[in-house]
C-alpha cells in the first residue's frame, strides 16, 4: 500500500466529521452575520429616528463579535483534537487496526507521512473554506448595509489585517502564510511525537503521558531558554537565522523521535 | 480509486480558496524611477521614501534610489531580515551589539566616532565609544554617586564637552520638574550632577541625539558652546473649578549654553520641525523658505533665502536640505547646501499602478 492509497484511506475516514465541522462553522458564522446585521439595522433605525447617527460600521465590528471568535476557536480546537485522534482511534478496541497498519510490508513512516499530510490537507481546507466564507460574508455585509443606507467604513483587507485571529491566518504576504503553515506542521509534529511516545510506553508504565510530556517539554524548554539568552545579544536579521535554524532543529528532532518510537518501540 | 476522489475534492477546495487568497494578497506592482538632473554624486547613497496613505487607512511605502524602486510595506519575514541586514552597516554592528542588551539607550555621532550611553535595568549605566573598529565600554554601578538618580530619570539627550559625555535629564515628574545635567567622567569614574536653573520649564530633548539603533546620523562637534534643545513649559489651567498643571512644548528655538549654564532663546517663534544639527551649526528652515543658521560655537545667527516660492515637503540629511515639490508625474526634488541649490532630481511614476497612487503620495528624503 503506497502513500497515496493510505492518504485516500485516512481522508475518507475523516470526511464525515470534517464535513460536519465545516457545515457547523459556516452555518454559525452566517447565522451570526444575519443576527449582527439585523440588530445593527434596528439600532441604527432607532438612532436615526432620534437624531443623526454619527457612527460608521466596519467589517471588523462583525469579526470582533464573540460568536465569530468562538467559531475560529472551535475550528482550532477541533484540529488539535483531531491531530491526537488520528492516531488514537487506530488504537481503539484492542488496537487491531493499528496492528494491521504496523504489519504492512512498507515502511512504517509511510503511515506517519499519510497522517501528517491528511492533517495538513484538512487544515489548509479549513483555511480555504474560511477565506471563501469571509469574502462571501463581506459581500453580504456591505451590500445589505448599502441597501439600508448605513455607512460602511474600512476595507475588507483592513478588517483582516487588524484582526487578532485572522491576521496570522491570512498575513499580508503569501510567503509569511507559508511560514505560518510550517509552524502549524511543527505543532502537529509535536502532537504526533507525544502520541507515539505515550503509546510506546503505555504497557510498561502508567506514567507514560507524563514521561512523554517531560521529554517534549525539555525539547521545547532548552531552545526557548537559549533564545531568551540570545535575544538581547543578536540583531533582528541574525535572530531570524537563529529562529529558522531552531525551527528546523525542532522539526528534525520531533520526526526522529516519532520515527524511533514508531519503528522500534510502539506496542499495541 | 474511489477513495482518491475525497483527496482530489479537498485539493480542489484548497486550490480555489488559497488561490483566491494569494491573488488578493499579491504585491503592489507600482514602480518609480529616480532620474538625477544635476550633480549625481549627491544621490549616490540617498533614498527617497514614498508614503502612500489614504483616509481608508490604505498604506504603501516605497524606497527609490538611483538603482531601484522597491516596496517596503508588507515585507515577509525573510525580506525584512535582508532589509535590516542592508540597513545596519557591518562596521557599526559591534558597537550596537554592545548597546542592544541594554534597556534604554541614547547615542550621538561626533568627529571622533559614535558615543552611546545606556542602562541595564536599574543595575548599571554603560558608556560606549566607537572609534573606527574599536569599541570601549565603561560601567558605572549603583555604588557610583549619582548613578541611581540618573537611572531613575528620563533622559533628554547627550552632548560632549571636554571629552566627557554629558546627559541632560529630568529629575522628578508632575509639578516643578528639575532639569539636571550629569557629567560622566570616565577617567575618574565619577558622575557629577548640576541643576539647570529654569522656571516652570524643562528640557524635553536634545536635538541630534538618537534613540537606540540609528547608524546614519549627522556628526555633531564635540565642543559646541550651544546645545540645541526642545523645551516644555508648565501652565496652570482652571477648568470647572479645578486647577491642574498642563505641560506642553514651548514654541521657539532654544539652546543650552554650556558656559553660562543657562538655556537661551535663539528665536522666539522659530519652528524646530525642520531643523538639523550638523557639526557646529544649527540649521532651521523657517516659513517662507528661509534658513536660520546658528553658529553653535559663538551663537552668531544669520538667515538666508533658500527656497523660492511655496514650500513643499522638506527634510534634512546632514547639512543638506531636500525639498520635494509634487508634479503631475511624480515630484521634483531639489537639494540645497549652504543656502545654494546643488542638485536636482525627478521621481516619476513609471507605470499605471504608480500613477494611480500619485494624488495621495508624499515624498521625503531620509
Amino acid at each position: 500500500m503506497n502513500l497515496l492509497k493510505l492518504l485516500g484511506w485516512e481522508v475518507e475516514r475523516a470526511t464525515k466529521p470534517y464535513l460536519i465541522l465545516i457545515t457547523l462553522l459556516v452555518v454559525a458564522q452566517f447565522a451570526w452575520l444575519g443576527f449582527f446585521l439585523w440588530s445593527e439595522t434596528n439600532m441604527y433605525e432607532e438612532i436615526r429616528r432620534t437624531g443623526t447617527p454619527d457612527y460608521v460600521l466596519t467589517f471588523a465590528n462583525y469579526l470582533g463579535g464573540t460568536p465569530f471568535i468562538l467559531s475560529i476557536g472551535v475550528a482550532v480546537a477541533a484540529m488539535v483534537f483531531f491531530s491526537f485522534w488520528i492516531w488514537y482511534r487506530d488504537f481503539q478496541g484492542r488496537g487491531t487496526f493499528m496492528m494491521r497498519l504496523l504489519l504492512m510490508p512498507q515502511k512504517r513512516m509511510i503511515v506517519f507521512g499519510a497522517k501528517l499530510v491528511t492533517m495538513m490537507l484538512m487544515i489548509l481546507g479549513l483555511f480555504s473554506v474560511q477565506w471563501i466564507a469571509l469574502k462571501l460574508q463581506y459581500i453580504a455585509f456591505s451590500s445589505w448595509l448599502d441597501s439600508q443606507m448605513i455607512p460602511v467604513g474600512g476595507s475588507f483587507e483592513q478588517a483582516i489585517r487588524f484582526d487578532g485571529a485572522l491576521s496570522p491566518m491570512y498575513p499580508a504576504s503569501f510567503v509569511n502564510f507559508l511560514i505560518h503553515q510550517v509552524l502549524i506542521v511543527l505543532v502537529i509534529l509535536f502532537i504526533f511525537a507525544f502520541v507515539l511516545i505515550e503509546r510506546s510506553l503505555w504497557q510498561r508504565t502508567l506514567w507514560s503521558p507524563i514521561i512523554a510530556i517531560l521529554m517534549l517539554g525539555a525539547l521545547i524548554a532548552v531552545p526557548v531558554t537559549a533564545f531568551f539568552f540570545l535575544e538581547s545579544r543578536l540583531f533582528m536579521d541574525e535572530m531570524m537565522v537563529v529562529v529558522g535554524l531552531g525551527l528546523m532543529g525542532w522539526m528534525s528532532v520531533t520526526v526522529w523521535l516519532s520515527r524511533l518510537y514508531l519503528t522500534k518501540k510502539l506496542s499495541v | 480509486m474511489k477513495r482518491m476522489w475525497n483527496v482530489a475534492a479537498l485539493g480542489a477546495v484548497i486550490v480555489i480558496g488559497l488561490g483566491t487568497f494569494a491573488f488578493d494578497m499579491r504585491d503592489t506592482k507600482a514602480e518609480w524611477d529616480l532620474a538625477v538632473t544635476t550633480n549625481p554624486e549627491v544621490w549616490k547613497d540617498q533614498t527617497v521614501n514614498l508614503y502612500y496613505n489614504t483616509e481608508e487607512g490604505e498604506k504603501e511605502r516605497f524606497e527609490v534610489t538611483i538603482d531601484q524602486s522597491q516596496v517596503t510595506t508588507d515585507l515577509n519575514y525573510i525580506e525584512q531580515a535582508l532589509a535590516y541586514d542592508d540597513e545596519v552597516d557591518s562596521s557599526v554592528r559591534d558597537f550596537y551589539r554592545q548597546l542592544s542588551g541594554l534597556s534604554f539607550v541614547q547615542s550621538i555621532q561626533t568627529p571622533d566616532g559614535y558615543i552611546g550611553i545606556g542602562q541595564d535595568g536599574n543595575k548599571e549605566i554603560a558608556v560606549f565609544r566607537l572609534n573606527g573598529q574599536d569599541v570601549t565600554k565603561q560601567i558605572f554601578g549603583t555604588d557610583v554617586n549619582g548613578a541611581s538618580e540618573l537611572m531613575d530619570s528620563p533622559w533628554a539627550g547627550l552632548f560632549v564637552r571636554a571629552g566627557n559625555v554629558h546627559v541632560i535629564y529630568r529629575d522628578g515628574y508632575g509639578e516643578n520638574p528639575v532639569t539636571k545635567i550629569a557629567m560622566i567622567d570616565e577617567g575618574a569614574k565619577q558622575i557629577k550632577i548640576e541643576t539647570v536653573k529654569l522656571q516652570d520649564e524643562a528640557i524635553s530633548s536634545v536635538t541630534g541625539t538618537s534613540w537606540a539603533f540609528r547608524p546614519y546620523v549627522a556628526t555633531i562637534d564635540a565642543d559646541n558652546r550651544f546645545i540645541p534643545v526642545s523645551m516644555t513649559e508648565q501652565t496652570s489651567v482652571t477648568e470647572g473649578g479645578e486647577t491642574y498643571l498642563s505641560e506642553q512644548e514651548k514654541a521657539g528655538l532654544h539652546a543650552y549654553d554650556v558656559e553660562t549654564k543657562q538655556v537661551v532663546e535663539l528665536m522666539p517663534d522659530g519652528d524646530m520641525w525642520n531643523a538639523t544639527v550638523y557639526e557646529d551649526q544649527l540649521i532651521a528652515l523657517q516659513e517662507g523658505g528661509t534658513e536660520l543658521v546658528v553658529d553653535l560655537k559663538t551663537g552668531k545667527q544669520s538667515t538666508r533665502q533658500v527656497i523660492d516660492g511655496s514650500v513643499g515637503t522638506t527634510s534634512y540629511v546632514g547639512d543638506q536640505l531636500y525639498h520635494a515639490r509634487p508634479t503631475k508625474e511624480g515630484a521634483v526634488i531639489d537639494v540645497y547646501q549652504d543656502g545654494k541649490a546643488i542638485s536636482s532630481a525627478v521621481v516619476k511614476a513609471t507605470n499605471d499602478e504608480a500613477k494611480a497612487l500619485l494624488p495621495s503620495t508624499q515624498f521625503y528624503v531620509e
